[in-house]
């Protein structure tokens, strides 16, 4: 059974991943275009993530992954990547107000919604770590392989 | 609770100081120039260290980070840099032009991987130029000196050199950004200008340096001494033979012979340049070519160009002074990125005429390579796909079946060169599966990989990720659409730095060098029966009793 924020997210999807697009487009300083290909792959990653929100499943994690990807880049911390998802906390009740609902959502759905926010922030982190991790690794496989010969006469 | 823990106010302190700069202030109503610059983890390479900078002969050598407050400039460095402007802006007259001609129309402004990746109005091509400009405004044109403000010119100050040093490192001299330019200007050569400025005051890159220091002293950029270099082709030799039964019998710096090859070091030590080389090694032998090797010249990149002029010419003049010296005919070049553009666009009036070498002839198709004739060096893909051309390889496409790919335009070899057909025409002979990525990609408009021009430095690699962005977009929409695994490319610095950024934004696609295909798909006299690929890779459909 779907949940009432989750009911709330579905019937006003367009509305709110505008909104939680703008509200991230923020954290780059003012500086990343809403039509940059940066942007464009953010837009994408975001409604993957809005779409699935409700529970855990595989397009979720992609979701997360693409997302992480693209954060773990750029110049900010992680915690202020991470912010993203307190957005949705204040944009899902505000503009569910707009919506075909016309009411505000109840304190039971709103800590539920905060709850499952939790949640995802957690998975997000774990998966920003990973692509973190993933930067370490490149880096060492990047010397590893300017040394392939090297390496290749020491091992034999 | 752990004493490793930071507290509350320690977090808040370093969330503050990591802040994105714009939000801590109300920047509306200022100048560009007043947004502050920040080096972080991630965004700086490291300086050049002290002993590489001794062994050149550079200026101030010093340890100093970036991230330091005190760069330790070298006193009088104001005179330094306003004198090596001057001395410039007399010699190239290209850079006057350049400083002079733009009309910020912005044009260029969305055509910058750097930009596009990052979303700093300071890496748009136009502002970057703006600059170096905006202090030759201050300095030189009495005019705008009178009109200051107006014209946007400002004070020399440490600050200035830092954000050149910021951001003229965060333009990889692709030129891109001049395709589109209504003036013709080339942001390239502004970058090239401003690196030379900051390496008078010892402002630089050790991932640039050391290689050219390497250069300088072993003829190749990491520093393999000769023995090193001719064990690294021959280990590859065996290679060749365990996978195809064939011996192939490179020789090196033997006098008379009629061909010099030179390729990117890359191709001796590093992987994936190395299945590359073995694919030269093969095709040479198949067609029976007199060619040799230099341990000397054992280079084709050259850094010098993201250094100096003077650098850039000294390391060019090697290739030329060993094949003077090895008296051959003309010189073959392996397939890489900044040697052509070098050779391409400079060498002939740097250090040409070498009217010591004769005008190339393929000896196995007699075909006449004019458009070398100033600087008497070929293009491997060229050469190839003149062989080609001519049905001299036997060439069976199916080995390659499978790798699915696309071609990534280098660019130098494309925008600096022209070349776009020559390695589509090979790459279409040697594989059945081959797959474009859009148009406003590719050729002349081809994406940077993101790392070009010294900037593949490993403490670099969160800017090399977002400055390739553009390209690895590209890659994944075929990715998608046509399931491609294989990213094809002619440049050395794209074979070490696009699988890291496959690896990151694009998962299972592995990036080959054109003349790897080659290799597979050769058919060679008397070899054995091929299951494998050149990096020991099943060949779809051609395993063990399979047909």
């Amino acid at each position: 059974m779907t949940i009432e924020w989750g009911r709330a997210v579905q019937e006003n999807k367009k509305n709110i991943l505008d909104a939680w697009m703008s509200r991230s487009l923020l954290l780059f300083s003012g500086k990343m275009a809403a039509a940059s290909p940066v942007a464009e792959a953010l837009h994408q990653a975001l409604g993957m993530v809005l779409d699935n929100c409700e529970k855990n499943s595989e397009l979720l994690t992609d979701g997360l992954v693409q997302l992480s990807r693209i954060l773990a880049v750029q110049d900010m911390p992680p915690s202020q990547a991470m912010s993203l998802f307190f957005e949705l906390k204040k944009i899902i009740p505000e503009l569910s107000l707009k919506g075909s609902q016309k009411q505000s959502l109840k304190q039971l759905d709103m800590d539920a919604l905060q709850s499952r926010l939790e949640e995802l922030t957690l998975q997000a982190f774990d998966s920003y770590m990973m692509q973190r991790e993933k930067i370490c690794q490149l880096k060492l496989d990047e010397s590893k392989r300017m040394l392939f010969m090297q390496l290749r006469r020491a091992e034999a | 609770m752990s004493k490793y823990v930071p507290k509350l106010s320690e977090l808040k302190q370093e969330f503050e100081k990591k802040k994105p700069a714009l939000l801590k202030e109300d920047y509306s109503g200022k100048e560009w120039w007043d947004l502050p610059v920040e080096f972080r983890d991630g965004n700086w390479c490291f300086p050049g260290k002290t002993e590489v900078l001794e062994d050149l002969g550079f200026p101030n050598p010093r340890k100093w980070a970036a991230t330091d407050a005190d760069w330790q400039l070298p006193d009088g460095w104001e005179k330094t840099i306003r004198d090596g402007l001057k001395s410039r802006l007399k010699r190239f007259r290209s850079f006057k032009l350049f400083l002079d001609t733009c009309v910020r129309c912005g044009a260029c402004a969305d055509k910058c991987h750097f930009f596009l990746g990052t979303g700093d109005p300071k890496n748009m091509p136009v502002l970057r130029a703006e600059l170096i400009r905006s202090v030759y405004r201050n300095d030189f044109p009495l005019a705008e000196k009178i009109l200051k403000g107006f014209s946007g010119s400002r004070k020399l100050t440490a600050e200035v050199i830092k954000e050149w040093h910021l951001y003229f490192n965060q333009c990889t001299e692709c030129r891109r950004c001049s395709v589109f330019c209504p003036m013709g200007i080339d942001t390239a050569e502004i970058t090239m200008m401003a690196r030379e400025l900051l390496n008078l005051i010892g402002v630089n890159n050790n991932w640039i340096l050391a290689p050219v220091s390497n250069c300088n002293r072993t003829g190749n950029h990491l520093g393999i001494e000769p023995h090193t270099f001719v064990q690294n082709i021959e280990s590859l030799v065996e290679d060749i033979e365990d996978l195809t039964g064939i011996k192939v019998n490179p020789t090196f710096n033997r006098k008379g012979a009629e061909i010099l090859f030179i390729t990117p070091s890359g191709d001796v030590f590093g992987d994936p340049g190395v299945y590359t080389m073995m694919g030269y090694l093969l095709l040479f032998h198949h067609i029976g070519l007199d060619y040799t090797i230099s341990t000397y010249a054992s280079e084709g990149g050259n850094f010098g160009m993201f250094t100096s002029n003077e650098m850039m010419k000294k390391l060019n003049a090697k290739m030329y002074h060993e094949a003077k010296r090895l008296g051959v005919k003309w010189i073959l070049g392996g397939e890489c990125g900044h040697m052509w553009r070098v050779v391409h666009q400079y060498m002939d009036t740097m250090n040409g005429p070498a009217d010591f070498l004769e005008e190339p002839v393929s000896p196995i198709t007699g075909t006449r390579f004019s458009n070398a004739a100033a600087t008497k060096m070929v293009h491997i893909a060229e050469f190839t796909a003149d062989l080609i051309h001519h049905k001299k390889l036997k060439l069976d496409p199916k080995r390659n079946d499978h790798l699915l790919t696309t071609f990534h335009d280098s660019c130098n070899v494309a925008r600096g060169m022209g070349m776009f057909e020559e390695p589509r025409y090979v790459l279409r002979s040697v594989c059945n599966s081959f797959h474009e990525m859009a148009e406003n990609t590719i050729r002349e408009q081809t994406f940077c990989c993101g790392s070009g021009s010294g900037l593949n430095a490993e403490e670099f690699m969160d800017i090399r990720m977002r400055g390739g962005f553009p390209r690895a977009s590209a890659v994944r929409q075929v990715q998608e659409t046509h399931k491609v695994n294989t990213l094809v490319t002619i440049c050395a610095i794209d074979r070490a730095s696009l699988p890291t950024l496959m690896k990151y934004w694009n998962p299972g696609v592995s990036v080959y060098g054109l003349h790897e295909l080659v290799g597979n798909a050769l058919v060679m006299k008397g070899e054995k029966k091929r299951t494998e690929d050149l990096r020991e890779s099943p060949m779809t459909g051609l395993g063990e009793g399979e047909e």
